[in-house]
């Protein structure tokens, strides 16, 4: 067991990666995996219940950050030995969904790719993060940049992406 | 037409055009940086727009965010000193908390990513580890890509054999000098480890006790070699039935 600090920061971790697991589909038993590697690596580095004591919870945040960049790296090295023999098809089915919602919604997104890439880049970033759905104060933070101007490319971005779709046909509620 | 409708199209745009390599993608160091908010250097901007863009770095991106995020969490937790007001705005842990939950999505554009972020989690039971020689981060594990295998229990109980026969195995790793077996239970207590130089690990009667009372328990079998280097297997999950019945 590690101790009370460490053991409330590796709960913590586990509640904030469970909020992207959610999102991303990521399985409750691997993030618990992913929690045990943690601690595995804890003790193997630090032994005694003493030392680990007084390691800072930060110290348990490097960690798991490790943990996860080569759970990324052992994925991406899979990934090319293995091509596609899991995403493949799924991103193969995914696009054969021959609905028609699915259909003019692949059109509007070809659209908004060629608008997106007649940009330039800074608007273009911005832009995309707005349609994950990342708020102008993470925008500021990622970039490095100050509010304003990020409010300021956003603004601009989404006007000419707007006005790129509505060229191409697509109308907005308010254009009746 | 609004921004859930463009957002979602969006999603689903990139998620159709997932790369089928990543020669093109931030190496998983970069985007640690990047999810850090301290990448710098003339190619932030297009690594950012790269990430943002595709279906593959994504995932991956928000789940190095995340562990970064539960860091800023802890950090304003136990901090006095932090204040927020700044006319440049920073990236505050309540806007990274914000950032991480959930966002309104259409089902089908979630689905999508759903899908291709599915493959990322299966891999981790598949993962393997080692100690670098040379990792600039004390005590930290660094992974490669051959790892211990291990054998039994897997998936099958170790109450199905003679008790007397009780035992964890897997494959030899070569150059092995020894193999440190843990077991965990589920809430990280640690119930067994010990160091073999064998590819086997009987138990003894108490050993045995203490998996049968936790009744579910992670195991992995690290391999030290000779040169330094650590590897690990996955961290497996057994699950025991209850004796009881």
């Amino acid at each position: 067991m590690l101790s009370p600090p460490l053991e409330a920061a590796l709960t913590r971790l586990a509640r904030m990666i469970r909020a992207v697991g959610a999102r991303h589909g990521l399985l409750d038993q691997d993030l618990d995996a992913l929690l045990q590697d943690v601690r595995i690596r804890v003790w193997r580095a630090h032994p005694t219940g003493e030392s680990i004591a007084q390691l800072p919870t930060s110290y348990v945040y490097r960690v798991a950050m490790t943990a996860a960049v080569d759970l990324v790296r052992k994925r991406r090295r899979e990934h090319d030995r293995e091509p596609a023999i899991e995403e493949a098809p799924s991103a193969a089915l995914a696009s054969r969904v021959h609905t028609d919602e699915a259909a003019l919604a692949s059109d509007l997104g070809d659209a908004i790719a060629r608008a997106l890439a007649s940009m330039i880049e800074a608007r273009q970033v911005v832009v995309r993060m707005h349609l994950i759905g990342y708020e102008r104060s993470e925008m500021s933070a990622l970039l490095g940049w100050s509010d304003d101007k990020v409010r300021n490319l956003l603004y601009r971005g989404l006007q000419d992406l707007r006005e790129r779709l509505t060229h191409a046909g697509y109308r907005w509620p308010e254009d009746g | 037409m609004n921004d859930d409708h463009l957002r979602a199209a969006y999603r689903a745009h990139i998620a159709s055009r997932a790369p089928l390599d990543r020669t093109s993608c931030p190496t998983a160091e970069r985007l640690e940086t990047l999810a850090r908010g301290a990448a710098g250097g003339d190619d932030r901007l297009s690594d950012l727009d790269h990430v943002f863009g595709c279906a593959r770095c994504l995932p991956e991106f928000e789940l190095l965010r995340a562990v970064e995020s539960s860091e800023a969490v802890t950090a304003r937790s136990t901090s006095t000193t932090l204040t927020a007001a700044s006319k440049t705005p920073t990236r505050t842990p309540s806007t990274r908390l914000r950032a991480i939950v959930p966002r309104s999505a259409p089902r089908f554009a979630l689905a999508a990513m759903l899908v291709l972020s599915i493959g990322l989690a299966g891999d981790y039971w598949r993962r393997s580890r080692m100690v670098s020689a040379g990792n600039t981060e004390p005590g930290v594990v660094r992974g490669d890509d051959s790892g211990v295998t291990l054998i039994a229990p897997g998936l099958a109980t170790l109450s199905s054999r003679a008790e007397a026969d009780a035992s964890l195995s897997w494959h030899a790793v070569d150059g092995a000098e020894s193999y440190v077996a843990d077991v965990l239970d589920t809430s990280g207590v640690s119930l067994l480890s010990r160091t073999t130089t064998d590819t086997v690990l009987r138990l003894d009667r108490d050993e045995l006790q203490r998996l049968q009372n936790a009744g579910i328990f992670d195991w992995m079998v690290s391999a030290r070699r000779m040169d330094g280097n650590e590897r690990r297997s996955t961290v497996t999950r057994v699950r025991l039935p209850d004796r009881r019945r």
